[in-house]
């Protein structure tokens, strides 16, 4: 009789951000931060919260894609040198999204890792572009698109010669009107078994409330994935973008103490 | 004074005395307004759904055992959260062993309930057997099944008698789906608690029907059901008096992009009701170690019940535990449950191992991991690969994969020279592309020949007719293989040509792939091309046990 293996029962050598291991079955890892790049005292008093309570790379968006188009565009470059500069004051990796192909020169400069965001996960042209960037690459799934497209598109980043990338969850669409999205659990086991990649969890989107996101990190890690991407927020109410979904930075520390105990209970590195 | 707005919620506490609850209902009526009483295990609430004042509120909080009266704006006032203020649980009366207590809730362990199925039906294997099976799998209730009373014979309905006496036999409580007021009515006396499927949420003579017994009740949500109208449901149950109400989440139908169980729904509702919530994990993916993963999740999420899938039959694959591994995976359920503050129920044996290794364990480093060419470790696992893909397949994912027959048709010389040289044909071949798939992700793209002058004509004939898988043929029989060849795609050379001819899809990414010839009694009649993308493989591969040597 065999027993169920979850994929986490393999481990791989994965590859590395500034020193942060990113490997499937690997140590949990954090990645917290700002939805977009305001200021750099909001992102530098993010960057200094989360930093201090243990996450392991920052995350934030200087080049935002957003439903409206009289919102909030992100700072662009202005934003990727706020990010850098604050990234190597606290010697941290950070991972920012690239949206064009235009994009990936400039983030290759300024970001250790390139986010390829849910609504270009099939744009061909732009996964060329970031896997020809050499970067370590972060594929989010689309809201509406099968586990099986995703192992897709990450197929094709390592066909166009990049093997560094980790897939994440995001949510997908639902009906339920109360929720943005609605965080695929399961499809987190299913992408480690179908793709043996990094797996991370993003339960800022997958949940799309706050008072939700550190339990649904909490679901996402006890299901197997190998790193969370959250975000933190100094003062969330007046944030320019996702205020709704990101954790105030005092309740950051709480997060990790919470996720911490799940990964040592489901045998991770933390 | 005025209306306060909202509805008046009264919690009483466990020494409130049934006439007490009367006198409360009858003081809201004297006023001349409606009041719903619900009882659950230690506690008791009281609700006026509208035209409650302050003076009223003030009365209540002078009645006996009132230990909490506010207004809230809940359109399912017995249900809140915010009527309670905490987490509510409730027992399910016992077919138990002696002195075993079975509750479910916030303050009672994380219950484990067993659905027995096979392919075959539920019944086929009968009911003794089917709640051995839930024993077996470390179930505290098992759900034996729907009892409707539409039907005739055994379908739609449950032999109660066979299934209580089971259910008593093997020390697990007896769950029975219910469909209308007459199933409840035959299995009233008899089940432990009660089931009502998602269609039948919003059957509000069902719901009425419940409320009238003091039975459990296992609400689930109906497909497409917003929380508000879940929650609704509930509150008709719990309005006609019973407060034994659990709602279970999971196992809809929906779209291939969307969850089939909805964590965020889980989180949603220990947030807005008291209620006991249940994970139902059945159905939620085809992989059984990502159920397994599902129900932690569901349990760090809070969950206080989880429902799994298990096979009562040994030929069933996928989609269901057997019921070893199902116990297996209560272990790593109890750890979760551990870093929550909570134990399962049952309690696994002390010292009880998982038999084989747990589906989480801790990880150990490799001092030695390095990572190396893709192309080329693929390439050198696949040389030390010993036996066919399908079992390779199995044995790193535990995934049986399908074979899908991409296209076949008969070809005529003159052929390619490569082929010629390999295969030296005398007169037709049969060529067939084929893809070993896992769900809908292809893992390999094969490609094989077979030479109708070489190849025993039973044999041929089924292979044309699509009945026959050649990796079962060389896996079964007395084949012989050899002329090995491994290679990459960039050094496929004609290879790639053929494979790219069946293979329409641009698929063929970076690949490895082995080739072979093969014979039976000495005639070669066969050629096989294997091509698996790299980065599947090389992820497949590294756990898959190979041997030395290939050579037969």
């Amino acid at each position: 009789m065999s027993t169920a293996s979850l994929p986490s029962r393999r481990v791989d050598a994965g590859f590395e951000v500034v020193g942060v291991r990113i490997a499937s079955g690997g140590p949990l890892f954090v990645v917290a931060g700002p939805c977009s790049v305001e200021s750099f005292e909001q992102y530098r008093a993010a960057a200094m919260a989360v930093h201090s309570a243990g996450a392991d790379l920052l995350r934030g968006g200087a080049f935002k894609p957003r439903t409206s188009p009289y919102a909030f565009q992100g700072l662009g470059q202005e934003g990727l040198e706020i990010m850098r500069a604050v990234a190597d004051e606290l010697s941290m990796g950070v991972v920012t999204e690239a949206l064009t192909v235009d994009d990936v020169p400039a983030i290759t400069r300024y970001a250790d890792m390139i986010q390829i965001g849910a609504r270009n996960m099939a744009n061909r042209p732009l996964l060329q572009a970031v896997a020809d960037a050499g970067r370590p690459i972060l594929l989010k799934r689309g809201m509406t698109a099968p586990v099986e497209e995703l192992v897709t598109a990450a197929e094709s980043l390592v066909g166009f010669g990049n093997e560094a990338v980790a897939v994440c969850e995001r949510g997908s669409r639902t009906s339920e009107p109360s929720l943005r999205n609605t965080l695929d659990i399961t499809a987190i086991a299913e992408m480690k078994l179908l793709s043996g990649l990094p797996v991370v969890v993003d339960p800022s989107h997958g949940t799309g409330r706050t008072d939700l996101v550190q339990a649904a990190a909490c679901a996402g890690i006890a299901a197997g994935a190998d790193g969370i991407m959250v975000e933190v927020h100094p003062h969330p109410a007046r944030a320019l973008s996702d205020g709704f979904q990101s954790l105030p930075t005092e309740d950051f520390t709480e997060f990790m103490r919470s996720v911490r105990s799940i990964a040592a209970a489901v045998g991770r590195e933390t | 004074m005025t209306a306060a707005g909202g509805a008046l919620t009264v919690m009483f506490d466990d020494a409130a005395r049934p006439e007490e609850l009367e006198a409360a209902l009858g003081h809201a009526e004297d006023c001349g307004l409606t009041a719903r009483v619900t009882r659950g295990d230690g506690w008791a609430v009281l609700a006026v759904p509208e035209g409650a004042d302050e003076k009223m509120a003030g009365d209540f909080r002078g009645a006996p055992h009132a230990s909490r009266v506010r207004f809230i704006s809940s359109p399912y006032p017995l249900a809140s959260l915010e009527t309670t203020g905490d987490h509510s649980s409730f027992d399910i009366r016992g077919t138990l062993p002696a002195g075993g207590r079975l509750s479910i809730g916030s303050t009672a362990p994380v219950v484990t309930l067993i659905d027995v199925g096979s392919e075959r039906g539920r019944d086929e294997s009968g009911p003794r057997h089917a709640a051995d099976s839930a024993r077996r799998a470390g179930g505290a209730v098992w759900h034996a099944g729907s009892h409707g009373s539409w039907g005739t014979g055994a379908s739609g309905r449950v032999d109660l008698l066979a299934a209580r006496d089971a259910a008593l036999e093997c020390g697990v409580a007896l769950s029975v789906g219910v469909t209308d007021r007459r199933a409840l009515e035959e299995a009233h006396s008899i089940a432990d608690m009660f089931q009502i499927e998602g269609r039948d949420m919003q059957n509000f003579d069902l719901l009425r029907a419940l409320g009238q017994v003091g039975v459990p009740v296992v609400l689930r949500r109906g497909q497409g059901a917003t929380i508000e109208e879940f929650l609704l449901a509930a509150e008709y149950v719990l309005a006609g008096g019973n407060g034994r109400v659990a709602l279970c989440e999971g196992a809809a139908a929906r779209p291939a992009w969307g969850p089939r169980f909805e964590i965020n729904a889980l989180l949603l509702l220990k947030r807005l009701t008291h209620l006991p919530v249940i994970a139902d994990v059945s159905g939620c993916s085809e992989h059984n170690s990502a159920i397994a993963a599902t129900a932690c999740a569901a349990i760090a999420a809070g969950a206080d019940g989880v429902l799994l899938p298990v096979a009562g039959d040994a030929s069933y694959s996928g989609g269901r535990l057997a019921p070893e591994q199902c116990r297996a995976s209560l272990h790593d359920m109890a750890r979760v449950a551990a870093a929550v503050g909570r134990v399962m129920n049952p309690a696994l044996p002390e010292g009880e191992e998982a038999p084989s290794p747990p589906l989480l364990v801790k990880q150990k480093r490799s001092r030695n991991a390095k990572r190396e060419e893709p192309a080329a470790s693929a390439v050198d696992v696949l040389h030390r690969l010993d036996g066919t893909l399908a079992d390779a397949i199995r044995s790193a994912t535990e995934i049986t994969p399908k074979l899908e027959v991409i296209n076949q048709k008969r070809i005529s010389p003159p052929y390619q020279r490569w082929l010629t040289w390999l295969l030296k044909p005398e007169g037709d071949l049969l060529v067939r592309w084929t893809s070993y798939k896992l769900d809908r992700l292809t893992v390999t793209h094969n490609l094989s020949y077979v030479d109708f002058a070489r190849v025993d004509g039973t044999v041929l004939a089924r292979l044309q007719a699509e009945q026959l898988n050649l990796g079962e043929l060389f896996a079964a029989s007395a084949i012989d293989k050899f002329g090995f060849a491994f290679g990459t795609g960039a050094d496929a050379g004609p290879l790639d040509a053929a494979l790219r001819e069946g293979h329409l899809d641009n698929a063929l990414h970076p690949y490895v792939w082995r080739r072979y010839i093969a014979s039976t009694s000495g005639r070669v009649g066969f050629l096989v091309i294997e091509a698996l993308p790299t980065l599947t493989w090389q992820r497949l591969l590294a756990s898959v046990t190979t041997r030395e040597g290939t050579k037969t």
